[in-house]
């Protein structure tokens, strides 16, 4: 018995220790990379650090490569699987068109940065799931003759924050697709850096994940799409199982015109971001941000004061006096740890995304051929439609019985008809016009709204009802 | 139905239009905040203030349109009489006044069934917005035929019924062909 005993504590130790070895060797290195699973550490750091990182400057490069040297600290890759921060960091150009002195239109050429980490799942062929964030600002950009002065500490540092903790709390998780960490330039610039990112991508997308102000607003919100999906039931089932409080889309999301090129001739804030042009590829898109999501003209970032993304007031000093630090602080450990939860799920994650994927796109109902389809198609029904009644009352016509003319014979001149006063209203007079030879006029006289009931065939002195 | 119709005036149907045309562009928060947001005006008051003029800009170019129509239906009708002798026969024999408040009448509800379905789209199925579109000008080509029909043609007769519609609607088709396309 007491050998029995001793075989056995021994094979408690052996189990124990082995336990302790089989531990992944991430925890190993755990303590140093911690500082930046608060996302509310690596937010601070990187608005402080880089305060302007305005599109084109060295600034910006200053930026992108303290970005891409804490991804490869990591032990994250750039997409041909080089480990050297430099390789990371993908410089590209773009154009867009500017308005200045309010009416004349140019087209302006810029550069920018996109920095992109691949955390590669060792299986050939795997989808990519891309979390992205924009990260560059408008500081010290001048448009139209004025420097922007926007630093998007709330707008950009705050999602590159959160995107920094998820990057340091997945770096040791064993999934089965790959995963990007996307930290997008010129985004202010109608998604400049998502456009790069997605004509640049070779790999099959498994999903995306959009982070944009996250620590912004009074709520976080979270948006899928225009309709229904699968991964956003999915999703909002890992939410509310995790107790996470991240508001849907309101019944009215508040629809504004679409002013920056995307093929939905309207928009809102969860369309707003680079989100909407991964949806325009039919990538499952998850739009993570904070805002005040209320609906209709409700909708604003708080309810408790102004707007400051995009403007000069976006600065780390001002968006910490309205947040403060413990809010944002909660808020952005909050998106990280929403994402990291989703993308741990792994499997589950990837089924509901690919179920998403495989649901018909409607993308073919707002295309240009709809929209010229449905126009010029309208407007041919359109003349079918009166052609054909015109045509079947003109053979019921033919048949029918016709008055004895002969009575009227002597106002056979049809070049003598007077002509009427069409535009009387607008004190034309024309002389001579008291001749008409319609009978029915004695009758009516002046047709005002209120002695004519209708009844009377008075097709003279038309506009006489004013 | 046409007594009843006539017992409204026309100034009445024109304010109604304006104000049915001013409530379908507020629900179509999409098509109205296009000209707000490209100036940046973005408020309640800008908002209605828009609503406002677009009703009134659109029922004041109703009314013009209708003079116009009846005016070259007119003229056309008289054309294609060319070969009756008696002029009593050569003018359009529908009231101006019937025709103004008939179709009115129906631009009305064309713009109620706008709002409606631009309603129910915006917000069930906001991507089928060319959808709601179609619709639209489909309801107002269904109500401008309906308009015809339903307007007091007892001086119509049967011998004239297939010219009196062509020349009517030889002008409402080249305008609504254009709406359309712009």
């Amino acid at each position: 018995m007491r050998r029995f005993l001793s075989i056995l504590l021994i094979a408690l130790l052996l189990t124990s220790l082995a336990t302790y070895f089989a531990m992944p060797v991430a925890s190993a290195d755990a303590g140093a990379i911690s500082v930046y699973q608060d996302a509310y550490l690596a937010f601070e750091h990187f608005a402080t650090q880089f305060p302007d990182r305005t599109v084109g400057t060295d600034y910006e490069l200053a930026a992108a490569n303290w970005l891409a040297q804490q991804l490869t600290s990591w032990g994250y890759t750039n997409k041909a699987g080089s480990t050297d921060a430099k390789d990371m960091y993908l410089p590209f150009s773009f154009t867009y068109q500017v308005t200045e002195n309010y009416y004349q239109s140019k087209s302006v050429t810029e550069h920018s940065y996109n920095v992109v980490a691949y955390k590669r799942c060792g299986v050939e062929g795997a989808p990519l799931l891309v979390i992205a964030a924009p990260y560059s600002n408008e500081k010290s950009y001048v448009l139209d003759g004025e420097t922007l002065q926007c630093e998007d500490a709330a707008y950009a540092a705050s999602s590159v924050g959160a995107l920094l903790s998820i990057a340091v709390k997945l770096h040791s998780a064993e999934l089965s697709f790959d995963v990007a960490f996307a930290f997008l330039g010129a985004e202010y610039f109608y998604a400049a850096g998502t456009k790069e990112f997605l004509s640049s991508n070779t790999q099959s997308l498994l999903g995306a994940i959009y982070l944009s102000e996250v620590g912004l607003g009074d709520n976080l919100n979270v948006y899928y799409d225009e309709v229904d999906t699968a991964h956003g039931a999915y999703i909002d089932r890992v939410f509310a199982k995790w107790g996470y409080d991240i508001a849907g889309k309101p019944f009215d999301p508040g629809y504004y015109a679409q002013v920056y090129g995307g093929d939905l001739p309207y928009a809102h804030v969860g369309i707003s971001g680079g989100n909407y042009f991964f949806m325009q590829q039919d990538v499952p898109t998850v739009h993570l941000f904070g805002y005040n999501w209320e609906g209709g003209n409700a909708s604003s970032e708080s309810a408790k004061h102004g707007d400051i993304a995009f403007t000069a007031d976006d600065n780390l000093d001002n968006f910490l006096r309205l947040y403060t630090e413990d809010a944002v602080r909660e808020r952005l450990n909050l998106a990280a740890d929403a994402v990291k939860v989703l993308v741990l799920s792994d499997g589950d994650l990837a089924a509901a995304l690919k179920e998403s994927k495989a649901q018909p796109s409607y993308h073919g109902l707002v295309s240009n051929a709809a929209y010229y389809g449905l126009k010029y198609g309208l407007a041919g029904l359109a003349l079918v439609v009166l052609a054909l009644i015109a045509v079947l009352l003109m053979r019921r016509s033919k048949g029918a019985a016709t008055p004895d003319f002969a009575v009227n014979s002597d106002q056979m001149d049809a070049e003598a008809r007077p002509r009427e006063d069409v535009f009387g209203e607008y004190g034309a007079t024309i002389e001579g016009d008291s001749g008409d030879v319609d009978a029915s006029d004695a009758s009516s006289g002046s047709d005002s709204d209120d002695n004519n009931t209708g009844n009377t065939p008075d097709t003279n002195d038309i506009f006489g009802e004013f | 139905m046409n007594k009843v119709i006539a017992k409204v005036p026309i100034w009445a149907y024109t304010l109604i239009l304006m104000a049915t045309c001013a409530v379908a562009s507020l629900f179509s928060s999409m098509a109205t905040s296009d000209l707000l947001v490209s100036y940046g005006l973005t408020s309640t008051a800008a908002t209605v203030l828009y609503v406002v003029l677009i009703g009134a800009a659109y029922g004041g170019i109703a009314r013009l349109l209708m003079r116009i129509v009846y005016s070259i239906g007119d003229r056309i009708f008289f054309r294609l009489m060319r070969t009756v002798p008696d002029y009593n026969f050569r003018r359009l024999p529908v009231s101006y006044n019937d025709f103004v408040r008939t179709v009115l009448f129906w631009l009305i509800i064309a713009k109620l069934i706008e709002a409606l379905f631009n309603t129910l789209l915006t917000y069930v199925y906001p991507v089928g917005y060319y959808l709601w579109q179609f619709v639209s000008a489909l309801s107002t080509l269904a109500c401008l035929i309906a308009a015809y029909f339903m307007m007091d043609r007892s001086y119509v007769p049967t011998w004239q019924s297939g010219k009196c519609f062509l020349a009517l609607a030889i002008p409402v088709g080249i305008i609504y062909v254009v709406s359309v396309i712009l």
